[in-house]
């Protein structure tokens, strides 16, 4: 993965410049940048955000279900599992949120929570890949690509989509950050969390030696330009070594918190105990610095702590990798709310945290539960959305979507919308077709909006 | 779009095109989904008639026709045809080439365009010393027949069959032995095989008569439907969700499209293509091709690699057989002795006696009667003949119609009642005795082996009891709908026969689907090599690596039988009726057990055993009523060690991801809208309309596959010779004479010069398809042979050079980047072929099995780091190698900074700058002037001005000072190593003008 989007010649700044920076937008945008945090493997939405009494009544008894259309089917031996985390109502809005996440609810008032999301299939490969590009199988480009290439970005020396990885790569791979067939400036630069943030940026010659090497490049590379009859190519070849060269001072400062105050580090949770935890948080707050250095799209991964197929992925000890991936993820991203908020750069910055599906409210045993897409819940915070609601609700038993149910299409197109842009109009020419990161649906949810 | 949005620059100024989803839900089964699918109308039959007839008539499904060679006006500039072609476009323009370029550029540009590799400087001189006019045809014929050649050009094949030695997804599996295929390729390129062959053994090499490489003993064209199986695939199988298999089928109708027609066939899923001649029933009609061939593993050797080995092994163990018999036959006296010293069992009556330890336990409290025996093996008998049916019989060569097996093991498995079977390890000299069937360890672990049965009905499920054995990770499972990863996959855990109920079914283990054809199902019986997915994903079924790691595996069997469920089998108890004769009954247990053994062993000794004797043995040998050591210094020990000895000495056989096919093909229901369960009619199977459609098949029930490939390599196909042409003149012009290599339809673009590309395809029709001709061919034109250096005016007439006035200059590819640098650096390792090399990594992912290879790789060739689909070599990636899931005919080639970072401070180069600078200390170069000269003229492949050699010094200089030296001094390695590493970041290393 690399830092596309900071090249500044031939074909790549031209689409930079094409895209025409959100001055060019469809209608006025409410967001101008994204934050996504992904919630890898698939939170439980009856034990966060969408409370069901009725699997506390009916805990232990086979989830009899009936057969519909709407609901994913239900294999036998299965019974209604309470969730083991408690519900509140919090903020002046009154929001439900459970004793997995303490400090978002104290956020409660900036979430727009939508309870009625809608997958493919019950399958992570594939709904996280239509989580990140719209399709869950073909190679399409993500949506961070798409934004980068629709918008383009705000800051020449950074590329438009970065990815902050938390040495995982979800399910699906690299292929839910790549740019597909979008031009390859549009793919994620990938961050990571330990160690060297980004592949080669680490310099491995002293200043003074890599300034001699550069100078005699420069000296051969302009006579071989020359002697080409003074080729764009070679000299966008040129170029690139230049900016590559300032990359290097540039993309570290922009990684390294140090400078930071000690109540910012502390308030993210940077000074907590475990890897895992200050690792995230390092990531929240690089968020920040990136947002503030104007990358148009971030997406933080989770860790995963425990050689699982996926971080949130509990088919078992769901209390304990559930607690620990909230107490992992928690602090840090009410922390960047907070943050984002008192500096003035919530109400431009849409922060949408989302697994790539939810989980069974029944189980086959007492302490897990399996893939679910029927109905599942995401929040948005932040850039045009209205804080303290609700959308869409799930049936009693948190089984299916049963009111406004929203599909990841009418997700992407809502957050487009958002960034001033029509889904409809977003397109590429590939294979023939126009492509669109809507593919052929999607449907902007006005009452998201603020 | 929006209003004036165009001249904005917002989005692509192109029409809209409003299409169907690019690619509908996996399992709308699940929720059926469908219905909130856009309305779909689709045409009526009668509607797509007419617009298939008037979408016929587009160029690229004509004919192709010799076109007359055009006038030029100054023919003396064409050295061939394919000068005078375009020649005559430029004229038409006002425009003219651009001069010849020079010798040492023609050099650098041939070789990397032939081999993938710089030319040695020796190469250079020789040509650039050469004057004659053949100088430049004996350069093309030197690098023709270099072996690089075949890899370069199975690289450029491996984009557009998008190769990758894993399957990604979720879990990264492997593609069973992909770089087999690979290496198939670089020997195909090399021995210039016709490309219509090519074609053939793609598509249907396990159909067509088999072409052996003779150096490596391979059945080449069994490898070649490797092609058609890569990229993503999920592991389970349609019963699990249904969608897994019609996924990997649109991957690969879409690959078949594009490698060979140029045609985006797969745009036809859901809908009949929206801009050319391909219906929605053609799609149809292939996949049924597809889904009517099974994607197994084969052995692809075309000789038994171990005839000398198995002479020995067979000498060795009838040696052992007859010690043993001896041996057996000596102790039959102690046998009762050795039962009396095992204590009885007062509580053992709860389970009706099978074994000889039963027998004995309870002798002492619950002797049983023989009434009870008889009584209750005459039950067992008459419910055996009540109950079973035999579907296949192993135990005779001829005994399992429909079922098939491969690998040698099972070749040489065939065996009667009481094969011995050495242990390959450990303290016993015996493994066991076998029954009659077929088994592919009676020689050794290490030989593959496979059995499989035919389709089951699926209508209704049915029950089966095989008797089998097996251990070592062999497997078996049900394989549903062609699934390439079945977790139905048991490890098959039984040392001895035993029978196993299975039964058969559709498998769906998910409700909600509302229509459903009939799913194709077989059962698989396999050893490691032999199981598609082995290994499976990380920790499947308790999986450990170090098991991966062991090549042994073995399985057998001896019959299969049909039966009500819950009425499998039961043992008639045969081998015991002796213990109830009238004249030992009044014996005691022991005395009778034991001469039950002695006789089993006196029955086998003379060859006389059956099932009954063989169960008798291993049961004895199980109690240890028998002795199975290996007595030190004995010849039995000696004769065992022997035979481990023989048998490691064995040849694994090669095996590889490939096809089969039988007498089982069905025809595919059209999927409504693409719907995976929403069907309409069944289409027949067959090729697309545009090419002939369904043809008549001489087996009615075979797949179709064989024609299809027919229909693919001939003369008449306008496209498959039209779009590889084009590929091979894209690879040596830049560009395509169509731009878009893989779609000739309505969407891609038109040929520049289309009467050029006819002539091409005709002649390499002509010449028997021959890539090696048509190389020479185009690379002997002057128009190939132009400098690289545009002439203003033509830029302006034509600036994106689509009549040719100059030659493009190109940056290599990323392959060719990493190859040059180990060429000039003096890593090279130049062998040809082998299992990949894990690519470098910063950090192992031992769940995914990506793990950190080696910094240098080795030293191999780019085309050997290993493709995992998950986790592409990255810098390979960051030079736009192309993610293999999809077909690539033409790479992106972007200029981006992270290509510089890489340049600058991946630890691949700087590892390279180290290795050359060690050897340039060794070079013997008189001074450093000549050093530096030497350097720039290994690297750009032409001797430097005295300039750029005192440039290069300069910085040697510079560098010496900064590392605390002065001078650049020769034994000086930091300096010039610095030097190298500055080398390698030239623009012109990277570039061939």
């Amino acid at each position: 993965m690399g830092f596309g989007a900071l090249a500044l010649s031939g074909l790549a700044a031209q689409w930079a410049h094409a895209a025409g920076l959100g001055r060019r937008a469809s209608f006025a945008p409410r967001a101008r940048r994204v934050i996504f945090l992904f919630m890898d493997g698939g939170v439980s939405h009856v034990d966060s955000f969408d409370p069901k009494p009725m699997l506390g009544t009916l805990h232990g008894q086979s989830a009899k279900w009936r057969p519909d259309a709407l609901s994913q089917a239900i294999s036998a031996n299965r019974k209604w599992l309470r969730s083991p985390w408690t519900f509140r109502q919090h903020g002046q809005s009154g929001l439900w949120v459970s004793s997995l996440f303490p400090h978002l609810a104290k956020m409660a008032d900036e979430l727009c929570v939508v309870r009625s999301m809608v997958g493919e299939t019950p399958l992570h490969g594939a709904q996280s890949l239509l989580l990140h590009t719209g399709r869950s199988v073909a190679a399409a480009p993500s949506m961070g690509s798409w934004i980068s290439y629709g918008l383009g970005t705000e800051n020449h020396q950074l590329p438009g989509y970065v990815v902050l990885n938390n040495d995982w790569i979800p399910n699906g791979g690299f292929q839910n950050f790549a740019s597909s067939f979008l031009p390859a400036t549009h793919q994620a630069a990938m961050i990571r969390a330990r160690g060297t943030p980004v592949d080669n940026i680490k310099p491995t010659d002293a200043a003074a030696l890599q300034r001699t090497k550069l100078e005699y490049l420069r000296a051969q590379d302009s006579a071989f330009a020359r002697s080409q009859g003074g080729s764009a190519v070679i000299e966008s070849a040129i170029a690139n070594h230049e900016t590559a060269a300032q990359m290097q001072s540039l993309v570290p400062g922009l990684c390294d918190v140090t400078g930071e105050s000690v109540e910012t580090l502390e308030r993210y949770g940077l000074d907590r105990a475990n890897d895992y935890d200050t690792l995230y948080a390092l990531q929240c707050l690089r968020a920040r610095r990136l947002v503030e250095a104007g990358v148009r799209f971030i997406e933080i991964t989770c860790p995963n702590t425990h050689g699982n197929n996926s971080p949130w992925d509990q088919h078992g000890d769901l209390r304990r990798r559930h607690a620990e991936n909230a107490r992992i993820t928690d602090q840090p991203i009410a922390a960047l709310l907070g943050d984002l908020k008192e500096r003035g750069l919530l109400d431009e910055t849409l922060v949408l945290w989302a697994g790539e599906m939810g989980r069974t409210p029944h189980s086959s045993g007492d302490d897990g539960r399996d893939h679910h897409v029927s109905g599942y819940t995401l929040w948005m915070a932040g850039g045009g959305i209205r804080g303290g609601m609700t959308y869409g609700a799930t049936d009693e038993m948190g089984m299916s979507a049963v009111e406004n149910p929203l599909d990841i299409h009418d997700l992407h197109a809502t957050i487009l919308h958002l960034l001033g842009v029509d889904h409809e109009r977003l397109t590429f020419r590939f294979g023939g077709r126009d492509m669109r990161l809507t593919d052929v649906h999607g449907n902007v949810i006005g009452a998201l909006l603020a | 779009m929006l209003p004036g949005a165009s001249n904005l620059g917002l989005w692509p100024v192109v029409p809209r095109v409003n299409m169907q989803p690019m690619c509908k839900a996996g399992a709308i089964a699940l929720l059926m989904l469908a219905e909130t699918l856009p309305a779909f109308a689709a045409p009526s039959p009668q509607d797509w008639d007419a617009t298939y007839r008037e979408r016929l008539a587009w160029w690229s499904l004509k004919p192709v026709k010799k076109p007359t060679v055009p006038a030029v006006q100054f023919p003396a500039w064409a050295r061939n045809e394919v000068d005078r072609f375009l020649l005559a476009a430029l004229e038409s323009k006002g425009l003219h080439p651009a001069s010849q370029a020079t010798g040492p550029a023609l050099v650098r540009r041939l070789s990397f365009a032939l081999t993938g590799l710089p030319p040695t400087p020796e190469l250079s001189q020789r040509f650039t010393a050469d004057t004659s006019p053949k100088a430049f045809d004996k350069l093309v014929q030197h690098l023709l027949a270099s072996p690089h050649f075949g890899e370069h050009w199975a690289r450029h094949w491996m984009d557009v069959v998008h190769y990758a030695d894993t399957h990604g997804y979720e879990w990264d599996v492997p593609a069973k032995n992909a770089w087999m295929y690979r290496d198939y390729l670089v020997r195909a390129f090399n021995a210039d095989v016709p490309f219509r062959q090519l074609v053939l053994e793609q598509v249907a090499g396990d159909l067509i008569p088999t072409r052996l490489d003779a150096a490596s003993g391979l059945c080449e064209s069994l490898i070649g439907p490797m092609a058609l199986r890569m990229g993503e695939r999920r592991h389970g199988d349609n019963g699990d969700a249904e969608g897994v298999t019609q996924e990997a089928m649109a991957d690969i109708v879409d690959t078949l499209g594009k490698a060979f027609l140029g045609t985006t066939l797969a745009c036809a899923q859901c809908h009949d293509h929206k801009l050319d001649a391909v219906s929605q029933r053609d799609y149809y009609a292939l996949t049924g091709v597809m889904m009517s061939t099974r994607w197994i593993v084969r052995t692809a050797e075309s000789t038994d690699l171990n005839s000398a080995s198995m002479a020995e092994l067979r000498r060795i163990k009838s040696a052992i057989r007859g010690e043993t018999a001896d041996r057996w036959r000596g102790a039959s006296d102690d046998i009762a002795h050795r039962l009396r010293a095992i204590p009885r069992d007062a509580n053992a009556t709860a389970a009706f006696p099978e074994s000889i330890m039963d027998f004995w336990k309870r002798s002492a409290l619950a002797p049983l009667s023989a009434e009870a025996f008889f009584k209750e093996r005459a039950r067992r008998m008459a419910e055996n003949r009540a109950n079973l049916k035999v579907m296949a019989d192993f135990t005779r060569a001829d005994g399992a119609p429909g079922w098939r097996w491969d690998g040698a093991g099972m070749r040489h498995g065939l065996v009667q009642d009481g094969e011995l079977v050495v242990a390959d390890d450990g303290t016993n000299a015996v493994a066991h005795l076998l029954p009659a069937g077929r088994w592919s360890h009676v020689w050794s672990q290490r030989l593959a082996g496979a059995v499989r049965s035919p389709m089951f009905p699926t209508n209704g499920a049915v029950t089966i009891s095989v008797e089998l054995a097996g251990g070592r990770h062999a497997a078996r499972a049900f394989i549903v709908d062609q699934a390439f990863h079945s977790e139905r996959m048991q490890f098959i855990q039984q040392s001895k026969p035993r029978w196993q109920m299975l039964t058969s079914g559709d498998f769906s283990t998910l409700e909600g689907g509302v229509d459903r054809a009939p799913r194709r199902v077989y059962l698989e019986l396999a050893t490691k090599s032999l199981n598609n997915y082995f290994p499976p994903r990380y920790g499947y079924n308790g999986l450990k690596e170090s098991d991966v790691a062991d090549e042994r595996s073995w399985v057998g069997l001896t019959r299969v039988l049909e039966h009500p469920p819950g009425k499998p089998p039961l043992d008639e108890l045969e081998r015991f009726v002796p213990l109830f004769d009238a004249a030992v009954a009044g014996d005691p247990w022991e005395l009778r057990l034991a001469e039950l053994v002695r006789a089993a062993v006196d029955h086998w000794r003379l060859g006389q055993a059956d099932g009954e004797v063989v169960r008798l043995i291993n049961d004895a040998l199980d109690a240890k009523l028998l002795p199975n050591d290996l007595p030190p210094h004995s010849e039995l020990a000696e004769l065992v060690a022997a035979y481990r000895d023989a048998e490691k000495q064995l040849q694994p056989e090669r095996t590889v991801g490939s096809a089969s096919d039988g007498a089982e093909g069905r025809d595919e229901r059209l999927g409504l809208r693409g719907s995976y369960t929403r069907l309409g009619d069944a289409v027949p199977r067959g090729n697309a309309a545009f090419l002939g459609g369904a043809a008549r098949r001489d087996d009615p029930a075979s797949s179709g596959r064989l024609e299809l490939a027919h229909a693919l390599a001939s003369d008449k196909n306008p496209l498959t010779a039209r779009v590889f042409v084009n590929r091979v003149w894209m690879h040596l012009f830049g560009e395509g004479l169509v731009r878009t290599p893989d779609d000739f339809g309505h969407l891609g673009e038109a040929p520049t010069h289309p009467e050029l590309l006819d002539h091409l395809a005709a002649r390499f029709m002509d010449e028997g398809w021959s890539l090696k001709k048509l190389v020479t061919m185009l690379v002997s034109s002057a128009a190939w042979q132009q400098s690289s250096i545009p002439d203003a005016d033509a830029l302006r007439v034509d600036p994106e050079n689509r009549l040719l006035h100059h030659m493009p200059l190109r940056r290599l590819e990323a392959e060719s980047i990493r190859d040059a640098m180990l060429q000039v650096s003096g890593r090279l390792d130049a062998r040809l072929g082998g299992p990949p090399v894990d690519p470098h990594r910063a950090a192992n992912d031992p769940s995914k099995r990506l793990l950190i290879g080696p910094l240098d790789g080795n030293g191999r060739r780019s085309l050997y780091t290993k493709m995992t689909l998950m986790e592409p070599p990255r810098l390979m990636a960051v030079f736009n190698q192309p993610i293999p899931k999809v077909a690539t005919g033409r790479r992106d080639m972007t200029q981006v900074p992270d290509q510089a970072l890489a340049m600058l401070n991946d630890p691949f180069v700087l590892a390279m700058a180290r290795h050359w600078s060690g050897r340039l200390l060794k070079d013997g170069a008189p001074t450093p002037e000549a050093r530096a000269r030497g350097m720039l003229e290994a690297a750009l492949s032409r001797p430097p001005t005295a300039d750029e050699s005192a440039r290069l010094l300069r910085l040697v200089e510079q560098s010496a000072s900064l590392h605390g030296a002065v001078g650049a001094r020769l034994d000086l390695q930091s300096a010039w190593q610095d030097a190298a590493h500055a080398i390698f970041n030239l623009k012109e290393f990277i570039h061939v003008p």
